[in-house]
């Protein structure tokens, strides 16, 4: 009687134990299946994006996200305007004088346009497709310190499509890198891992071709691979060369701010001033 | 791991918060953006809820934070993920150890699992360079450590962490 007493309590105490050990090991247990379920997913995405399908779950994410975005970015809007009150009706003023004077501008860039098309077909040359351009509201400033990527209000629903150019008045701002039914994320050219192949120009003479890489926000461009022999200088205008077929040619980049020797690899290097501010934006373009 | 205190309502209005916190990181956290950090308001909720509850739900926290910064940037999805999944652990893990809903403890502790975090995404996915990676992740983390007090009394408020 007593050693069976015995024994339940050695069983009883058995199994006190294994609880305490599953209690003590449950977090970690938990941890290690998240972060499998991390990597999985993960990888997941890297999938879908490598054969250009949405990730499901992002973009769910997303379009529950986009009313509140929609909204914070109204709200953010109209407190700004409520400040600049005062300033309003002359900014007004201006831009009536600045649309009159760009109307002019745009019917005689028109007819400019009509005779180049008319001497490039008599010379035989290829045609260059036009692009339409579709504005976008920016939703969404770069959200972590890590990627400049901003959000805009406009996505799958509006025909944009992942690869396409994003432009403001002043030039390029970047790409769209990922779209949802209802917006779409637009990689700056300042992100780090965003580049474009571009031209240096002087009084309408292409100095250099070279590629424009972003380094981060709050640096400037960098413009590498120019051969030594190329002859860049400060002030020089940097413009998009519609090489590789993504980006149409001619779109303003920035300005040289300075040039230097790359001895690592026998080429130059220049430092360029954005033209386009991305962090500024309140409106952008998309070329469709 | 254990289940939220508070209840349901604790529950969602954490859920409602996070929209809003997402919402705002793309609105109001960039123009915080100072010495190449900016504070991470999702992530700094979720390390609130985590300091209020345990390393398992903190986990949990940090994978759900995770996905909703992911779908605000879209790159480096996985390291996001991962680094934001181990966070919350930190902090929920410190707070079965340390907490005890003093200020200085918040901050420490927010500071410490923000701080790990950032450090393994920038040592994992290194964007910015290493010099660059770890300015940031140490601006973000004191941003964050600093918002955790406010988040942290707020969640209080809302019925979290009351048994």
């Amino acid at each position: 009687m007593r050693r069976r007493a015995q024994a339940r309590l050695e069983m009883l105490e058995r199994r006190s134990g294994y609880r305490r050990q599953a209690a003590l090991l449950a977090p970690y247990l938990t941890l290690s299946f998240l972060l499998f379920l991390s990597v999985g997913l993960g990888i997941l995405h890297n999938r879908w994006r490598a054969h250009h399908r949405p990730d499901p779950i992002l973009t769910g994410i997303r379009t529950l996200l986009y009313p509140v975005q929609y909204g914070a970015a109204r709200l953010a809007g109209g407190w700004t305007m409520l400040w600049s009150g005062g300033k309003l009706a002359r900014e007004n003023a201006r831009l009536r004088a600045e649309v009159a004077r760009l109307t002019m501008e745009n019917q005689n860039l028109q007819a400019a346009a009509a005779e180049t098309v008319r001497l490039r077909a008599a010379l035989d040359f290829a045609q260059r497709k036009g692009s339409t351009l579709v504005p976008a509201e920016v939703i969404g400033l770069p959200a972590s310190s890590h990627a400049d990527i901003i959000t805009i209000a406009r996505g799958a629903r509006g025909g944009i499509r992942e690869g396409m150019v994003v432009r403001t008045p002043e030039g390029l701002l970047g790409q769209v890198s990922e779209v949802s039914p209802f917006s779409s994320q637009v990689m700056l050219l300042n992100d780090a891992s965003s580049g474009v192949s571009a031209r240096v120009v002087r009084d309408g003479q292409v100095q250099g071709i070279g590629i424009v890489q972003g380094g981060g926000r709050d640096r400037p461009l960098q413009l590498e691979y120019l051969r030594q022999e190329d002859d860049i200088r400060p002030g020089d205008k940097i413009v998009s060369s519609g090489l590789g077929g993504v980006v149409s040619p001619d779109i303003p980049i920035g300005t040289v701010v300075s040039v230097a020797d790359d001895k690592a690899r026998a080429l130059k290097m220049a430092r360029v001033a954005p033209a386009a501010q991305g962090r500024r934006a309140r409106e952008v373009f998309i070329l469709r | 791991m254990s289940t939220p205190s508070g209840g349901p309502r604790a529950v969602l209005s954490l859920c409602l918060l996070l929209l809003v916190a997402a919402a705002l990181q793309g609105s109001l956290s960039p123009r915080w953006y100072f010495w190449g950090g900016q504070p991470d308001f999702v992530f700094t909720l979720i390390l609130a809820a985590a300091l209020l509850s345990d390393a398992g739900l903190g986990a949990l926290l940090g994978l759900g934070g995770g996905l909703l910064t992911a779908a605000l940037v879209g790159e480096t999805v996985g390291t996001f993920l991962v680094s934001r999944t181990l966070g919350g652990f930190v902090a929920g893990w410190i707070s079965g150890r340390l907490f005890r809903a003093s200020a200085g403890v918040v901050l420490l502790s927010a500071g410490v699992a923000s701080l790990a975090s950032e450090a393994v995404y920038v040592l994992a996915a290194p964007r910015l360079g290493l010099e660059s990676g770890l300015r940031s992740a140490l601006v973000g983390a004191g941003w964050n450590a600093l918002l955790a007090i406010p988040a942290t009394a707020l969640l209080r408020r809302l019925g979290w962490g009351q048994d």
